[in-house]
């Protein structure tokens, strides 16, 4: 249907000329998340952080095009522009998604074309939330996702990235979108931001923490030298690092993250959904369900009972307002992973398609340790031995 | 008054501010027949095959272009067919068939869905009731804008029932990818289908009273 490499249109070669004189934005997918799936409507989040130029500064429109899973219809595309509180709706302009679909050589997706009234363009790295309303049609919750933002051409692709749809809270990366390990630029911007507060929460949050988790951070070349500093040897057989967290908060821009090392072949995500709380998304290979794991460093183990309770119960209650039958039980296990539970384990049962959800808090964690999982028809004879097998992995003592 | 199927091409060069002077050219679109060549099945599957007129206008240049060389072709025209269906009535595909230097050395070019365009149109003019729009769309390379072309669009439908079904089709194109395809004036076809023997008619257009008929 199209060709990858073809003599672009006149007018596409004069903004490639025009891109080479004034340089363009580099964009890259940060985080893709689920905010509510209800019936056949997904509610996605997309974090997309855009790097402009000197030149790019200014007012314009944007161009944003998007492909989707094949038979998944975008509904409306709302967007936050820096030091904006606002959301604003993005206007159709599906011959932008013709030309994309043209241009991209992505199989199995649908393109779709949005633009943006005109708007302050501030110079520099900027997170862009990004929010799709989404109808997905049954059965089809895995698919790619592409993203360009600007006209379409070679220097705007983003790559298409794999994803699943897992549960009605969480989307797993499948092929996760590559992160620059010599990202020094990035992560040099992200300590000129904030580091004060950051190595403020650094020392926080690694006060407990030991091999096996680094906390609080940015990207790869800040998560080795923590590495570094913390003696972990993130460069060890059979493990890989990820990385993760952005945000945006109120008018600032601040980024926060955290790595984990996670055994070979286990792919992850996550975000940063407060500037304290880590949330992580883990899928070991083979495996049907996924698990997540939370962590607030420096929690007390008062505020973590309490929060801990509040999750469960605001999970069920999600569920049951859904209209999925959700039962809290609690489960006998007194340790996991070699580690001692705290307080209790809790269980969420449902009998629609999001299966078991599992809520454990250690014992030994500094702050807040919680194990959720969930996944079609997953149950607790399969979550189990993961659970241990993440736990075994990351080591808090 | 707007001609519902005359689509305005947009300056060629858009990007190079040099070229002071444009020319325009008009170019009008036209569904000028429609044939059966396959089915139906006893599934009911068939492809239908609408016979296209791209009849183009050259204008007269604006003032202090006398001196400009005109282009004589355009490049990557976003082309898209746009169709009101009846809801069981599937699109499986189609393609875009045409000289080589529009749709490649195979004279064919496959078209790829375009839910956005029909949203698009259905947000305009919603399809009646137990009918939805459907699109199809694809990029014709060079069009040679001194001369008219004839093109065709096989359309490839699936659970056609036995019967009269009335369905209504236009073909339209964007010069690039800031503009938004908006409806026009579809035409309309109506598709006769026996047992093993189907017929399509282009029902021509009533012209109101004191404008020609296109």
């Amino acid at each position: 249907m199209r060709r990858a490499v073809r003599p672009l249109m006149p007018a596409a070669l004069g903004l490639l000329l025009a891109s080479l004189v004034l340089g363009c934005p580099t964009i890259k997918i940060r985080s893709l998340t689920v905010e509510s799936f209800k019936k056949d409507l997904a509610v996605l989040a997309i974090e997309v952080e855009v790097d402009n130029t000197a030149d790019d500064a200014g007012d314009a429109s944007t161009k944003v095009a998007i492909a989707l899973p094949e038979g998944w219809a975008i509904q409306e595309l709302a967007y936050q522009i820096p030091g904006e509180p606002l959301q604003r709706r993005a206007r159709p302009l599906p011959s932008l998604a013709i030309q994309a679909d043209w241009i991209y050589d992505f199989e199995g997706v649908t393109w779709w074309g949005f633009d943006t009234a005109e708007h302050a363009v501030p110079a520099g790295k900027h997170l862009y939330p990004v929010r799709l309303t989404v109808k997905v049609p049954k059965k089809t919750k895995t698919g790619r996702i592409a993203l360009v933002i600007g006209d379409p051409g070679p220097d705007a692709e983003s790559g298409a990235f794999e994803f699943e749809l897992k549960g009605k809270r969480t989307v797993a990366w499948i092929e996760p979108p590559a992160v620059n390990p010599d990202s020094q630029t990035s992560a040099a911007g992200a300590m000129d931001m904030d580091m004060e507060a950051m190595m403020a929460g650094l020392g926080e949050g690694l006060a407990g923490l030991g091999e096996g988790l680094e906390g609080i951070g940015e990207a790869g070349t800040m998560m080795r030298q923590l590495g570094t500093m913390l003696g972990v040897d993130t460069g060890a057989t059979g493990y890989r690092e990820e990385w993760i967290g952005a945000q945006m908060e109120g008018d600032n821009f601040r980024m926060n993250g955290a790595a984990l090392v996670v055994p070979e072949g286990w792919s992850a995500m996550g975000d940063a959904p407060t500037d304290r709380a880590i949330k992580m998304v883990l899928m070991p290979p083979g495996a049907t369900t996924f698990l997540g794991l939370k962590l607030i460093p420096g929690i007390d183990a008062a505020e973590a009972t309490q929060l801990f309770e509040d999750e469960v119960g605001q999970a069920a209650a999600e569920l049951v307002a859904e209209g999925t039958p959700a039962a809290i039980s609690e489960v006998t296990r007194t340790t996991a992973g070699g580690h001692a539970l705290a307080g209790r384990q809790l269980r969420i049962v449902t009998e629609g398609s999001e299966g078991l959800w599992t809520m454990v808090r250690l014992a030994d964690a500094p702050g807040l340790a919680m194990v959720v999982t969930t996944g079609d028809a997953a149950t607790e004879t399969e979550v189990a031995p993961l659970v241990d097998q993440l736990l075994d992995s990351v080591s808090f003592e | 008054m707007r001609k519902s199927t005359v689509v305005r091409w947009l300056p060629w060069l858009v990007a190079i501010p040099l070229m002071a002077v444009v020319a325009l050219s008009c170019v009008e679109i036209k569904i000028v027949g429609a044939s059966v060549t396959d089915g139906p099945t006893a599934d009911g599957s068939m492809t239908l095959k609408l016979d296209v007129s791209v009849a183009i206008e050259q204008t007269e240049p604006t003032e202090g272009g006398e001196e400009m060389e005109m282009p004589t072709s355009q490049s990557d025209q976003l082309c898209f067919f746009a169709a009101v269906l009846p809801d069981d009535l599937g699109l499986a595909g189609g393609r875009l068939v045409g000289e080589a230097a529009m749709v490649g050395e195979a004279g064919a070019r496959p078209m790829g869905h375009s839910p956005q365009v029909a949203q698009v149109y259905d947000r305009e003019f919603p399809a009646p009731e137990g009918h939805r729009w459907v699109a199809l769309h694809a990029v014709v390379d060079t069009v040679d804008v001194t001369r008219n072309h004839d093109m065709a669009v096989e359309l490839d439908l699936t659970g056609v029932p036995q019967g009269t079904t009335d369905m209504l089709v236009e073909l339209g194109y964007v010069g690039d990818a800031s503009t938004t395809p908006t409806p026009g004036r579809p035409t309309q076809l109506q598709l006769v289908v026996g047992k093993d023997k189907a017929l399509v008619r282009v029902v021509p257009h009533e012209t109101p009273a004191g404008e020609e008929a296109s």
